[in-house]
């Protein structure tokens, strides 16, 4: 008789490849009140959305991401008990972190915020559970499927405005509708995500098991007729172009949000606050990404190797890189909002510059690190909310009044030479090829000095 | 012999991994318009030796030198000269066949349109396909095609043939290789690291051993099959007091005697023969015998 075959390190690999993300979230959740008090309630609110639909991106994800979909699916146990093994670790996973955000997070926001509350509470669980889980199924990616769910609430609240908007026509629209609406239609999807995602697992179909499957996804099998000749373009031409490909994932965020803010400046059916407020954490989010994925994702793709013997000097290849990075970064993130005049306020606006700035370089450096660009997404926002709960703390104890600040030309020159040093670190990682290839104690005291240096001037900046 | 510096070139070359040397004070001459061998299993550093010759991995101690210039400081002059083919070959996904060599174009100082005309049509490569929708196979020869049009003067082939079909390695091997080295004869030089030996048997004509990140034998090919022979003796009686230093003993049944000499095959052939043998018969190993040879005695013999 075949011995039936132990759950355990079914579950154990489950938990190891989750355990990093959790631990990262509470962390960040717990880093917000700590060290900030009630400043950054918000941060940590950030850090149990993102995580959320991180765990539940990563819960299938991580196949992808690794390589070993192929493997997993030809191990002698029905796709039924694999599947239902990845969401009991994954709704065990959700629990704890519930339960720390409820603690932790939520429940001192007390009864003022108590509707925000429930919403932001329960529907980052829900479409962990439902939505995250079928995306990444779907699109073969794992930073694709966490991005599409956590833009879903906001692609829902969108088509209850365009569902006012067709048959009502421009009148104001209540916004107990478009909550309710959004809440509802959020739920449902996520309800039939649920199935659509249990269904995708039993019909999977696996070719090559890397993340190809996004690229493979967005275009048909081949492109129209072309030259049979050699074209030649300019390398730095050809370079700039293969950057901004890789950034289509920021595109498409930004594309959301400049879609669902049009909307709602059209209709203007919510106060000014909440756009304002949806506009923050989009400046706080968006920044991230460009660095995130320029360097991690051709590390998943394979390509570097070939990339890095091209005849051009790395440190070109590189400048082009964070030229790109910085670009896109500071476009959409500062000039797409100001464009729509989200951002009056130039004071708000140079400290914002200050801020993508460095946490598009501090992306790009974690991403150099890096063999998933949802890792360094994840890395980069969680760091992110630790240095700046960090450099609010040292904000109010070190300078109490702002008028014994440094200079601002002090205060630039610190920030650029600090964005420097990261992007300098960065481009030895990326060229290294490999992050193994520098040694980890250096890379463990390069990442905690940026780290250091990012609040620093963070703080100075604040 | 020409005063032209070696086409690849490693002193005492080690890289360190946490507390392992995956390359342990490798020292290789790989002279210009040669087709040379690097042979080793696997993890007996192949690979970390390559990318440390392409700047993709820095030497933790040593030097390398590529056509005479130092890879790191000499990076784009020396990455002209040189293409790659490594051993996992991937693509943009979102380039066809088509935007993938024009991209390699693009950079190159010199690219031979007819070759890649000529491969495209050997290889039957639509260039309307995207990179993503190629098999491995396929990728593997688009990166043959984006290197050898090129024309560099060193080609780096890491498992150059893996993927690869039986008909399309063949023709690889013997018309692509083989037709590359020949066009610019005395100054192309390939260094091939591969596990299928026996596809460049008649091409390599030097090569390198490497097991643990050190080099265990470096020889000239025909003189390695001058020096490695597979002997076979049979005798009338089991020979009693038979004493074959330098040889290594394959199978010994009884009367019949199976061996490998590794140093000198005639002067062991003289022992035999001073035994009486009703056969004796010595015949050349292949290379990949050879490589399997060593790396089971574990001698090294330089």
């Amino acid at each position: 008789m075949t011995p039936r075959p132990s759950l355990k390190p079914a579950v154990v690999k489950e938990l190891r490849a989750s355990w990093p993300v959790l631990a990262s979230a509470l962390t960040a959740m717990l880093a917000s009140p700590l060290l900030a008090g009630g400043y950054f309630r918000g941060a940590g609110i950030l850090a149990y959305t993102v995580g959320a639909a991180s765990l539940g991106a990563l819960a299938f994800g991580h196949e992808f991401s690794s390589g070993t979909m192929q493997s997993l699916l030809a191990q002698p146990r029905s796709r039924r008990a694999t599947a239902s093994i990845k969401v009991a670790v994954l709704v065990v996973s959700l629990l704890l972190l519930a339960l720390a955000g409820h603690l932790v997070t939520f429940r001192p926001l007390g009864a003022a915020l108590a509707d925000e509350s429930t919403f932001l509470f329960w529907l980052p669980l829900a479409t962990a559970v439902g939505l995250a889980p079928w995306l990444t199924l779907s699109l073969r990616s794992a930073t694709a499927g966490m991005a599409f769910s956590l833009a879903m609430p906001g692609f829902m609240f969108t088509g209850a405005l365009l569902t006012w908007l067709a048959t009502r026509g421009f009148t104001p629209v209540p916004q107990s509708f478009v909550f309710r609406v959004g809440w509802v239609g959020t739920l449902l999807v996520s309800s039939a995500g649920v199935f659509l995602g249990w269904r995708a697992f039993q019909r999977l179909e696996v070719d090559g098991g890397s993340e190809l499957g996004w690229w493979r996804w967005r275009r048909a099998d081949t492109a129209p007729r072309l030259p049979l000749h050699a074209r030649r373009f300019h390398p730095l031409w050809l370079l700039v172009r293969k950057e901004l490909e890789l950034q289509r994932m920021t595109f498409i965020i930004a594309g959301a949000y400049l879609v669902g803010v049009m909307i709602v400046i059209l209709i203007r059916p919510v106060p000014d606050d909440a756009v304002q407020g949806v506009t923050l954490l989009y400046v706080a989010f968006l920044p991230s990404m460009p660095g995130a994925l320029a360097s991690a994702e051709e590390h998943q793709l394979g390509t570097i190797e070939w990339q890095m013997t091209l005849p051009m000097a790395s440190w070109k290849q590189w400048i082009v890189k964070v030229g790109v990075v910085l670009g896109v970064a500071g476009f959409l993130a500062l000039g797409l909002p100001g464009a729509l005049g989200l951002l009056p306020d130039r004071v708000l606006l140079a400290r914002l510059g200050v801020a993508v700035l460095m946490l598009a370089a501090g992306s790009l450096y974690v991403s150099s690190a890096s063999h998933s660009s949802l890792w360094a997404l994840l890395t980069a926002i969680f760091a992110m909310v630790v240095a700046a709960a960090l450099a609010a703390r040292v904000a109010l104890s070190l300078y109490p009044q702002p008028a014994n600040l440094p200079s601002v030309g002090l205060r630039l020159v610190m920030t650029v030479a600090v964005a420097g040093a990261v992007l300098t670190l960065a481009k030895r990682n990326h060229q290294t090829v490999r992050a193994a290839g520098w040694p980890a104690g250096r890379q463990a005291a390069a990442a905690v000095t940026c780290a250091v240096c990012t609040a620093l001037a963070l703080t100075l900046m604040a | 012999m020409s005063d032209q510096p070696f086409a690849i070139e490693t002193r005492e070359l080690v890289r360190r991994f946490g507390h392992s040397n995956a390359v342990n004070g490798l020292s290789l001459r790989v002279r210009r318009g040669r087709c040379y061998g690097f042979f080793g299993r696997n993890g007996a550093g192949k690979t970390t030796t390559i990318k440390c010759l392409l700047n993709l991995l820095r030497p933790t101690s040593g030097s390398v030198r590529i056509l005479g210039l130092d890879p790191a400081r000499d990076e784009v002059a020396v990455k002209s000269r040189v293409a790659y083919v490594p051993d996992a070959v991937a693509f943009y996904p979102w380039m066809t066949v088509r935007d993938t060599l024009d991209y390699l174009a693009s950079f190159r100082p010199r690219w031979n349109e007819a070759v890649e005309r000529g491969l495209l049509d050997r290889f039957r490569l639509d260039t309307r396909q995207k990179a993503s929708h190629l098999s491995k196979g396929q990728r593997t020869q688009l990166a043959l095609v984006g290197a050898i049009c090129a024309e560099p003067e060193v080609l780096i082939l890491d498992e150059p043939t893996s993927g690869l079909d039986p008909i399309i390695r063949r023709e690889f091997v013997e018309a692509v290789i083989g037709a590359f080295q020949e066009r610019d004869a005395g100054d192309r030089t390939v260094f091939v690291s591969t596990h299928l030996i026996a596809e460049f048997e008649g091409l390599i004509d030097e090569f390198t051993i490497i097991d643990g990140g050190r080099d265990v034998l470096t020889l000239e090919a025909d003189a390695a099959r001058e020096r490695y022979q597979k002997i076979y003796a049979r005798f009338a009686v089991e020979p009693a007091g038979l004493e074959l230093p330098g040889a290594q003993t394959i199978r010994r049944r009884g009367r019949e005697l199976e061996m490998v000499a590794s140093t000198d095959p005639s002067a062991l052939l003289d022992r035999l023969r001073a035994h009486s043998p009703e056969a004796l018969v010595a015949e050349s190993l292949s290379l990949e015998e050879i490589v399997v040879a060593t790396l089971q005695s574990g001698a090294a013999v330089a």
